[in-house]
């Protein structure tokens, strides 16, 4: 395995379009979880006794709980997209310890794909939860003055998503291929596990700040509401 | 394009199809189940609290049943209490009506016997005197024993009226002796016949139109019988009352054996205990058939 951090080669070109190993890890690991998750969720529908269900309403139980944890309230959108995104990074952790594979939230691209989705699903939620004018009058409380100190908040706390789930992706994934490349393949193990908690905790991490972010928008927006 | 703008895009839309993927296929069918089956824990559980609801109210009804009943039972036992005493009191009332009743009838039937048996006493003591005076007779000489009979009929013919003796009607056992005959005829003062009647024992009988005068061994033998009979029927009411006492029996008999007694019935024997004193009958007596020859 060849470590790259930016640069990453290229599988094929569709037009002008470029077919990268990130991206067919993201793709598979997209299936997996359609597939994996789809029969979790026949298994719970039909089959409420058995392990899978279990496994379902384990899952389901724990972002819903997160969720609502967060924002104060059930909210099934929000319960969508922080799933998504937990069980994304999640499966792509795990799907990075597969030897030849590597994490899709390891790229920089992707990483910052997600992070801007949070940054996009803030005021989209805000503007869904108090109107556009609703939403924006935030920015200029308590003080008009604040407004480009809440935009770079905004902004750097969607930077700071990115790059720390991709540093920590990246990194423990760069340590591993280098202990391989030096030692074997043995002593590697507790470091891959290691890569493999330190990428599930990124999810946990990842979602929960993603949850607070956009829990924070809808609470905007009915502190507004209340006022 | 570039690779990392080709990533980014591609993730974009990648994990927009994921959440959409993951929206359609995890979270709500199995949202859908858990609020069905929460929906279904909520009818369960409202099922169970109206079953529950529905159990108590039956606990309170079986509760108010089982008070209802323990106050009827209570009120049963009371009323069955209250007739059974009242049926105790009943059968002991009527027990006691019987009980009397029969100690009447135990009464009735000991004094029956007790008359009964004092009857038979009397004709049983009557026969013994007679057998006494018959026997006394087969000892003592006839014409002794007539002659102290005859004396003692003098003495109580004296007490009558003198013209009431000349038509008495004179009867022996046996032809009299002649000083027997001189006793008796000085006494009425006339001539007389004397008719023999065997029956009679000893002795003479005069009956006159102010009474009769027997001084006969029957009428000993008869005055015996009624006067043990009438100490019989006294004696039982000197033991049941406790006004009379011994004294009174014994004084009665002693005056019945010092005086003279009456009758309605001139049929009935009259006897006497004291075969010194013959007996006086104070009212006419009817005229006595013929029964045997004159002496």
């Amino acid at each position: 395995m060849r470590p790259e951090i930016f640069d990453e080669p290229v599988l094929l070109w569709l037009g002008p379009v470029p077919i990268t190993p990130t991206m067919l890890t993201s793709l598979a690991t997209t299936a997996t979880l359609l597939v994996v998750f789809g029969v979790v969720a026949r298994a719970v529908v039909h089959h409420p006794a058995g392990r899978l269900a279990a496994v379902g309403r384990l899952t389901h139980g724990f972002i819903r709980g997160l969720v609502t944890e967060v924002v104060g309230r059930p909210a099934p959108g929000l319960e969508i997209f922080a799933g998504s995104l937990f069980l994304f990074i999640a499966g792509a952790a795990l799907l990075g310890q597969l030897p030849g594979l590597a994490a899709p939230t390891a790229n920089l691209g992707a990483a910052s794909a997600l992070a801007v989705l949070v940054f996009l699903a803030v005021p989209v939620v805000g503007i869904r939860s108090r109107g556009p004018l609703g939403y924006l009058r935030h920015y200029l409380r308590p003080n008009p003055l604040l407004f480009p100190l809440h935009v770079i908040s905004e902004v750097s706390r969607t930077l700071a998503l990115a790059l720390r789930l991709f540093g920590n992706m990246m990194s423990g994934h760069l340590v591993v291929g280098l202990i391989v490349a030096l030692v074997g393949l043995i002593v590697p193990i507790p470091l891959m596990l290691l890569d493999l908690l330190i990428g599930l905790l990124q999810a946990y991490i990842f979602t929960i700040l993603s949850s607070v972010y956009i829990g924070a928008a809808i609470q905007v927006g009915q502190g507004v509401e209340n006022e | 394009m570039s690779t990392t703008l080709a990533n980014f895009l591609f993730e974009v839309a990648n994990f927009l199809l994921l959440a959409a993927g993951l929206g359609w296929l995890l979270f709500k069918p199995v949202r859908r189940a858990l609020d069905d089956e929460r929906k279904r824990h909520e009818q369960q559980d409202e099922e169970s609290k109206r079953l529950r609801d529905e159990a108590e109210a039956l606990a309170n009804e079986a509760r108010e049943a089982r008070r209802a009943a323990e106050r009827e039972l209570e009120a049963r036992r009371k009323e069955m209490l209250a007739a059974a005493e009242r049926e105790t009191a009943a059968l002991l009332d009527e027990a006691k009506k019987a009980r009397r009743a029969e100690r009447e009838a135990l009464q009735g039937e000991l004094a029956a016997l007790r008359e009964g048996e004092t009857q038979a006493l009397a004709h049983a003591v009557g026969r013994l005197a007679a057998d006494a005076v018959r026997g006394l007779l087969e000892v003592l000489p006839g014409p002794s024993l007539d002659l102290a009979l005859v004396r003692a009929a003098t003495r109580e013919l004296a007490s009558l009226p003198p013209a009431a003796l000349r038509s008495g009607l004179v009867e022996v056992a046996r032809p009299l002796e002649p000083e027997a005959r001189s006793l008796l005829g000085g006494a009425l003062g006339v001539s007389f016949e004397a008719r023999v009647v065997e029956e009679l024992g000893a002795g003479v009988r005069v009956t006159t139109s102010a009474g009769q005068v027997d001084a006969t061994a029957s009428a000993l033998a008869r005055r015996a019988a009624r006067v043990v009979g009438e100490l019989g029927r006294k004696a039982p009411d000197a033991a049941g009352s406790p006004d009379s006492g011994p004294d009174d029996a014994t004084t009665t008999a002693s005056s019945d054996s010092a005086t003279s007694e009456t009758t309605t019935d001139p049929a009935r024997p009259e006897t006497t205990t004291d075969s010194a004193r013959p007996e006086i009958v104070a009212e006419p007596s009817a005229p006595r058939p013929p029964e045997a020859s004159h002496a």
